[in-house]
């Protein structure tokens, strides 16, 4: 900054040389000796410490009281054992000096509030015997403890939770009490709670609390307090008056110490306390514990209720703390009890566990709930009989105090009894993880770690039962199920980056999944506006018709699709997104294939979707309601991507159930409507060849070429590239996602870039496997290549 | 008819001085005080610069005569140097907020949790202190008895132990009882010395005395919490 001008002036401190004092004294002497000259010695509070001659029978004489010793001074008095002679006992007699002393208005408030403070009758507060004036010294009096005091104590030994849980009840008692009379003490600390000669923990120096107005507050200009345990309103007077919530604050630093041995605001100064204070940044009690846990003496884990408490007594916002002292002391009580505490939702599978030490019979209640609700699904009679067995086990175990851990495997392990295995089961298997996850959102809603706990239960009881193979679809079914609000979250954040790719990314991810799903209002806006921005985009009309079309509810924007035929009619796939819910005739649908088998091109635009989908979601931060649940059944690194893939992997498109009713040789339109036949023929050659052609698309193509050409040169071709598929399918398991991400997260990039049947070709050949089946071929299952009438048209897995 | 100013800041306040005097006083004013600047700037953003800034200050306030700025109801060198300070700071911490966002220069961690005010007051207070004993020495230099104040100057602000008053007495050959006359006596005087240190930087009685709460505030609460 500056260049130093004045190298003199730099430790110039005195401006004239004549009689300079001693240049050695430092700033401390030149401290006191400023103390010395400018505090008013000739007071006698000042000269008390000093002046007073203990050995002088008269200089101990005061009033009623004789001073015996001195017991500490601080900034606002000096306090004397002392001898009341009419009672003859030993108090702590405390006299007010030091920047009070000098103020009138100061000293009378002193004295109103001490005497406030001596109506205070608790058996956990050091009581106020008097308060007066004698020779124009005010002082007041109270019991001569001889405890340690609470910092002392922490220092020595902490006391154990649930010995804290206890002090903290005894403390918060004597708090609310205090302030039922109206008294706010504002400098609660460890070091102002003495043990008496029982071991009774007493709060003192209520003898400078202060007393709260008619609106029940107190202003903070004029109150100090101290920076460890102080409140961020007293730090920085703003908008609140100090009030209860104020003393909640330190309650909960106490609390804070108790169970880490360290005061909340942290290492340092003052001024770095205050800071952290009012910034917020309290290191919460088990992360601060588990930084301790290197050293050999850590204590046991802290209690995840008791950290919530004190968290909820620390918070920044005093409207975020407990209202008052008696809501934190009730919160205490329950988890002294056992029971739920209102800072804290409890986890799931804790909740279990409580349920189990003081329920036995509606946790098992439960359990076979569960177990019913599974069997339900996949009913056999050996099912039923080896949950029974697990009940009974379970039963057996319980007697034993089985912990919840062991409860938890109980449950998944009936979970996973129930799970159907194998290929043949696929839908059975679909359902039934669709019934777990269900369970699991209604049971441990809002709760991802317990959704986490449960799920990695699961997964783990899977693996024993021989199934992992259903990971997969479990990480569909959580996906879908769990991952609303990770949708959400991409779709506003892409809409809120409002460029066309961008867009287009959110109009395919908000499209609602599962039977009943709504399109949301920031959906429906994205929709909109690519509709009103992109006129001419045929990707971007693309995505918005099939958006309408793939929802499960009706759309009512007709506008969508009947913009896209009409501005890009060439493209066959077009003329399949008529809107979701529009119920068209089959003369309707006629006309539909009719135009869609006169398109020179068939594109359902798989490979620029995936490509616009994987670059909109490339590490994209995953919130715990879905990321937690994941992390159960893929590795912790893998769930973005996952989620990802899983996001890609669903994009929607075109339904082709009606044109496959309507194009089978035997149905009404076909004989009604000429020229349908020959359509749909065409139309089920161009999807079967197209290159643009995801595998979906071509094996419709396959069914309707095949059904119309039976027996045909066009029937071997397309039971050749039916062939082929099955064989890719063998041979690439993207479904395996869970055991291959790299692959699975490759073949997306191929796909994007060289289209579905491209992709699943060179990872076939990645796999040593070749691109095509070699002459001859069998797949394990020949039932794949026939022709299944009664397979759903999008039954076949790409 | 007005009563003429004559303390040593009712002089830098005055409007019918030579410039070049006023800018003289008060450069020496701020050069007295410096340690009180430095300390305010210690706690704060900046704090690692304070000793710069201090100059900084000082060279401005020199080039800029900020002492006309001084408004009469300031009343002290105290409040005007606080008043002064603020505005400084607040201007140096918008430029300084950019400076940490580019170095990482974090605030100053090693303070012991007092406001720039309070620290100001402290630093003031030592200063006010140093030329108080200094103003002291000379008179007593002046009479011959340098060496008195020499020896019982460290009893100023605590009482001798037993016997220290007995072993000077026979070192400088003055019975005991004299030289707790002498301590009582020196003890008075410096008071007396500070205060008039302090009034010499207010305008009138009022204003030290506002000071000298001030100050005594935070001299009586210094070192404990509350």
């Amino acid at each position: 900054m500056t260049t130093n001008h004045e190298p003199d002036s730099r430790h110039g401190a005195t401006g004239s040389n004549a009689g300079t004092v001693d240049a050695t004294l430092s700033s401390p002497e030149l401290l006191d000796i400023a103390r010395a000259g400018l505090l008013d010695t000739s007071s006698p509070e000042a000269m008390l410490w000093d002046e007073i001659d203990l050995d002088d029978p008269d200089d101990r004489r005061f009033g009623d009281y004789e001073l015996l010793e001195r017991i500490g001074r601080g900034g606002m008095g000096v306090v004397f054992r002392a001898r009341q002679a009419s009672l003859g006992r030993e108090v702590a007699l405390k006299f007010i000096v030091g920047g009070l002393a000098g103020n009138p208005r100061m000293v009378a408030r002193f004295l109103e509030e001490a005497r406030a403070a001596a109506r205070l009758h608790h058996p956990h507060i050091v009581p106020v015997f008097e308060v007066g004036s004698v020779e124009g010294l005010h002082f007041f009096t109270m019991p001569l403890l001889r405890g340690q005091t609470l910092a002392q104590r922490i220092a020595a030994a902490r006391p154990s939770a649930a010995e804290s849980v206890g002090l903290m009840l005894e403390l918060g008692a004597a708090v609310e009490y205090a302030h039922s009379l109206g008294l706010l003490h504002l400098d609660l600390k460890p070091a102002n709670v003495l043990f008496d000669e029982h071991a009774q923990p007493m709060i003192g120096d209520f003898g400078l609390a202060r007393h709260m107005d008619e609106h029940g507050g107190v202003d903070a200009q004029e109150v100090s307090g101290t920076p460890a345990y102080m409140a961020p309103e007293q730090i920085e007077p703003g908008p609140h008056r100090l009030d209860g919530r104020t003393d909640v604050y330190a309650l909960g630093a106490i609390l804070y110490e108790l169970l880490t041995g360290a005061a909340p605001h942290g290492q340092g100064g003052a001024h770095t306390q205050m800071r952290q204070a009012t910034s917020g940044g309290i290191v919460a009690p088990r992360a601060f514990a588990t930084a301790l846990d290197a050293k050999p003496n850590g204590h046991a884990a802290i209690d995840a209720d008791l950290e919530a408490i004190c968290l909820k007594c620390l918070r920044l916002d005093p409207h975020d703390r407990y209202p008052d002292v008696a809501a934190l002391n009730a919160d205490l009580a329950r988890h002294r009890d056992g029971n739920d505490v209102s800072a804290r939702k409890p986890r799931w599978r804790e909740r279990v566990a409580r349920g189990l030490r003081r329920h036995p019979a509606v946790a098992l209640a439960s359990a076979a709930a569960l177990a019913a609700l599974l069997l339900g699904l996949a009913a056999t009679s050996w099912q039923w009989q080896r949950a029974e067995r697990a009940l009974a086990e379970a039963d057996r175990q319980k007697a034993l105090a089985t912990a919840e851990a062991s409860r938890m495997q109980q449950l998944a392990g009936l979970m996973a009894a129930a799970f159907p295995a194998g290929e043949s089961a696929r839908d059975e298997r679909a359902n039934s993880a669709r019934n777990a996850v269900a369970w699991l959102k209604q049971n441990a809603a809002s709760d991802p770690a317990a959704e986490r706990a449960v799920l990695m239960s699961f997964r783990q009881a899977l693996g024993k039962a021989g199934k992992s193979d259903v990971v997969a679809a479990l990480v569909g079914e959580i996906v879908d199920q769990l991952g609303e609000e990770y949708r959400e979250q991409q779709v506003e954040r892409l809409a809120s980056k409002g460029d066309r790719d961008s867009l287009v990314a959110a109009a395919l991810i908000g499209i609602p999944r599962g039977e009943d799903g709504v399109s949301s209002p920031e959906h429906e806006a994205v929709l909109r506006r690519l509709f009103d921005r992109f006129p001419d985009d045929p990707l971007a009309l693309y995505v918005v018709a099939l958006a309408c079309h793939a929802q499960p509810r009706p759309c009512p924007h007709g506008e969508y699709y009947a913009r896209l035929v009409e501005r890009f009619p060439d493209n066959a796939v077009h003329w399949l997104l008529v809107p979701s819910g529009s119920k068209p005739t089959d003369l309707d649908i006629a006309a539909q294939v009719m135009h869609a088998a006169d398109a020179k091109a068939y594109d359902d635009r798989l490979a620029p979707m995936t490509g616009l989908l994987r670059a909109a979601l490339r590490d994209q931060r995953v919130p715990d309601s879905i990321g937690l649940p994941m992390q159960a059944v893929v590795e912790e690194a893998d769930v973005a991507p996952s989620l990802r893939r899983n996001a890609v992997e669903s994009v929607a498109l075109a339904r082709y159930r009606d044109v496959i009713r309507v194009c089978k040789p035997e149905s009404a339109a076909m004989q009604s409507v000429a020229g349908l036949r020959e359509a749909c023929g065409r139309f089920g050659e161009h999807g079967m060849r197209s290159p643009q052609s995801s595998i979906l698309s071509s094996m419709i193509g396959v069914v309707l070429v095949r059904r119309l050409h039976k027996g045909e040169p066009l029937d071997a071709e397309a039971k050749e590239y039916r062939r082929r598929y099955v064989w890719l399918g063998e041979h690439v398991r993207p479904d395996d996602s869970g055991n291959e991400p790299a692959h699975a997260d490759r073949l997306q990039q191929d796909i994007a870039r060289y289209g579905e049947w491209e992709a699943y070709a060179r990872e076939a050949e990645r796999a040593g496997a070749s691109r095509t089946p070699p002459p001859g071929w069998v797949p394990k299952n020949p039932q794949t290549l026939l022709m299944t009438e009664e397979r759903a048209p999008e039954a076949p897995h790409h | 008819m007005a009563v003429f100013p004559t303390t040593r800041w009712s002089l830098i306040q005055a409007s019918d001085r030579h410039e070049g005097d006023v800018a003289a006083a008060w450069g020496a004013l701020v050069r007295d005080y410096r340690p009180a600047i430095v300390g305010f700037f210690r706690r704060g953003a900046l704090a690692r610069e304070a000793e710069d800034l201090a100059q900084e200050f000082l060279l401005r306030s020199m080039r800029d005569g900020w002492w006309s700025r001084a408004d009469p109801e300031i009343g002290s060198f105290r409040r005007f140097l606080l008043v002064l300070l603020k505005r400084f700071l607040a201007m140096q911490n918008d430029a300084g907020h950019r400076r940490f966002e580019v170095t990482g220069v974090d605030v100053d961690e090693g303070s012991d949790g007092q406001s720039p005010e309070r620290l100001f007051d402290l630093e003031f207070a030592i200063c006010l202190t140093r030329s108080a004993l200094d103003e002291l020495r000379g008179d007593y230099a002046g009479n011959g008895r340098g060496e008195m104040f020499d020896a019982l100057q460290p009893w100023l602000s605590e009482a001798p132990a037993h016997g220290e008053l007995a072993a000077l007495g026979t070192r400088l050959a003055v019975p005991p009882n004299t030289l707790a006359v002498q301590l009582k006596r020196l003890r008075a005087r410096f008071q007396k010395a500070v205060r008039a240190a302090l009034a010499d930087l207010s305008i009138d009685a009022e204003h030290a005395a506002a000071d000298l709460d001030a100050l005594r505030i935070v001299l009586g609460s210094e070192g404990v919490t509350r």
